[in-house]
């Protein structure tokens, strides 16, 4: 096992040579891409699948049976169908987060208390407008922590991609490390994965937890 | 002339659930409010006294019959009808001011205005102090309270209440009764009130509808011809109170013998003669 001052050193290295900061910015470049595609399209479909009884029994369903697929195993599905390119890694981002957002929301849409739902009703708010000023807000604190269970899905199914898939980010600089038998560089990109990681998190979901706790009284974690 | 609202031979027939039957909730009401009237709904739960303001709200559609206020057949909830329910029914997301202020948006009322209307009703309730605060930093009479304010707000019509004060204990429910006469004193609403407490209803309402159950109708409306404000104490609101109670003894008793069959029997006798016993101990 290398020493403390071994890993210092190798992160130093990798720090000063820029080989970190290349593979941290190919990462993240290609999280904001997967991550983004999968917010955008999981509350859409989350939203559509709580709101239409048709959707539900249909897509619905779908969603709950894929998701017990773990998002790495859509690699050599993507390969084939995307090459080996990005969209095939991007692709398994997706396949990361998307579920998980979509049944949060799904989720937190079918929560609203229906109570809130005939008051909005007495105000005279009805179709559209009921959803997205009663219901959709109703259901914040499920879809934050959808999110946020979907960014964990989405980073780690990345490094795995990278991994497997060799071409820059962190996770090819794990592989560079074992090929070069240099475990202290291993554990320095390691250490390096969780820094970037819980990094993020917080930058993006901290304000939205600090929020939710002040108004609801609790943090946003459910199911 | 029509009454200001207008009940008219009112059915309310719900659909069979999972292999139920089919339950008629209410059946050929007749009801007239007149504007400013404060009318209180008693009966046995389950009587349909919930469906009847759910319908005169419009979030149930009626099965037949007819519910007019001011001359229009209503159609569908609006604004034009307040509601406030035994559960508060704020929203978590916004706090006490944003919460009253919230059907005044919809309502196109402008910005200025809305923050000026929804701080000359929170005082009305008594919680100015509170204008910042979120739901759940909020009491029970609090938030009750605030969704008062939030359905004088919209400048309804008429308000309904549907038990709004049965969940909060006695010393708030009290003190709200009076802060709610009040307040219909000085707002002039049109109130439809369901309570289950007959102290409440003969306290508050210039006339109390008395329900019996299966199929619900109207089986009584009992004037409380005595003048606002009124003395909780007076011998009056006692005397009304026992009236409303007899009434309801027959039709509670009723509704318990249909849930447990001809085997139930009042345990009255059995009480006064225990009393009875009772009597001259500790003398
Ligand atoms: N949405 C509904 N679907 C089916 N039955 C209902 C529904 N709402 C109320 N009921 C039935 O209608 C009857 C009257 O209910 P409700 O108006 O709530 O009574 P109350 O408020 O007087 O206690 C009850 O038997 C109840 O079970
Ligand atoms: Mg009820």
């Amino acid at each position: 096992m290398p020493s403390p001052q071994d890993v210092l050193a190798s992160f130093a290295r990798g720090l000063s040579d820029g080989s970190f900061l290349i593979g941290t910015a190919v990462s993240l470049r290609r999280i904001a891409v997967g991550y983004g595609i999968s917010v955008v399209l999981g509350l859409g479909l989350g939203l559509a699948i709580g709101r239409f009884r048709l959707l539900e029994d249909t897509v619905g369903s779908l969603v709950f049976g894929l998701q017990t697929i773990p998002s790495i195993c859509w690699l050599p599905f993507a390969i084939l169908w995307f090459g080996l390119s990005e969209r095939a890694i991007v692709f398994v981002v997706v396949m990361g987060a998307l579920l998980s957002i979509v049944i949060a929301t799904d989720d937190g849409v079918k929560n609203t208390p229906p109570l809130l739902v005939r008051a909005g009703r007495t105000m005279g708010m009805r179709g559209v407008g009921l959803y997205a000023r009663v219901v959709l807000p109703s259901a914040l604190p499920a879809i934050v922590s959808g999110m946020k269970l979907g960014w964990s899905f989405a980073w780690r199914s990345l490094m795995a991609g990278e991994l497997l898939f060799v071409s820059a980010g962190l996770g090819q600089l794990l592989t560079v490390g074992r090929d070069l038998n240099d475990m202290s560089l291993v554990i320095a990109v390691m250490l390096l994965i969780v820094a970037v990681g819980l990094a993020v998190e917080r930058l993006l979901f901290g304000t939205a937890e600090r929020v939710i706790r002040r108004r609801w009284g609790f943090v946003g974690v459910r199911g | 002339m029509a009454a200001f609202v207008e009940i008219q031979r009112l059915t309310k027939v719900f659909a069979p659930r999972n292999g139920g039957a089919a339950v008629a909730a209410l059946e050929g009401v007749d009801l007239a409010v007149a504007e400013g009237e404060f009318v209180c709904l008693v009966g046995p739960s389950g009587c349909g006294k919930s469906t009847l303001l759910n319908v005169v709200a419009g979030l149930e559609p009626p099965s037949a019959g007819d519910v007019r206020v001011n001359g229009r057949r209503i159609s569908g909830a609006g604004a034009d009808r307040g509601m406030v329910f035994q559960e508060a029914a704020l929203f978590p997301w916004l706090n006490v001011i944003q919460n009253i202020e919230f059907p005044l948006r919809r309502l196109g009322v402008p910005r200025a205005e809305r923050r000026a209307r929804a701080l000359h009703f929170l005082h009305m309730v008594h919680l100015s102090k509170f204008a910042g605060a979120y739901v759940h930093e909020l009491s029970g009479g609090m938030r009750q309270r605030v969704a008062i304010a939030r359905a004088l707000a919209m400048d309804p019509k008429i308000l309904l209440m549907d038990e709004p004060f049965a969940a909060l204990d006695a010393q708030t429910r009290d003190i709200l009764h009076e802060e709610l006469q009040q307040i219909w004193q000085e707002t002039r609403k049109t109130i439809l009130f369901v309570t289950h407490n007959v102290r409440e209803a003969a306290y508050l309402a210039d006339r109390v509808a008395i329900f019996s159950a299966h199929p619900g109708t109207i089986k009584r409306v009992l004037p409380i011809n005595y003048p606002h404000p009124r003395d909780k104490e007076s011998l009056l609101i006692a005397r009304a109170a026992n009236v409303i109670l007899e009434e309801l003894k027959d039709e509670v008793e009723k509704a318990i013998r249909r849930q447990l069959g001809e085997e139930w029997q009042r345990p009255a006798d059995r009480v006064s003669r225990s009393a009875r016993l009772d009597l001259g101990r500790g003398i």
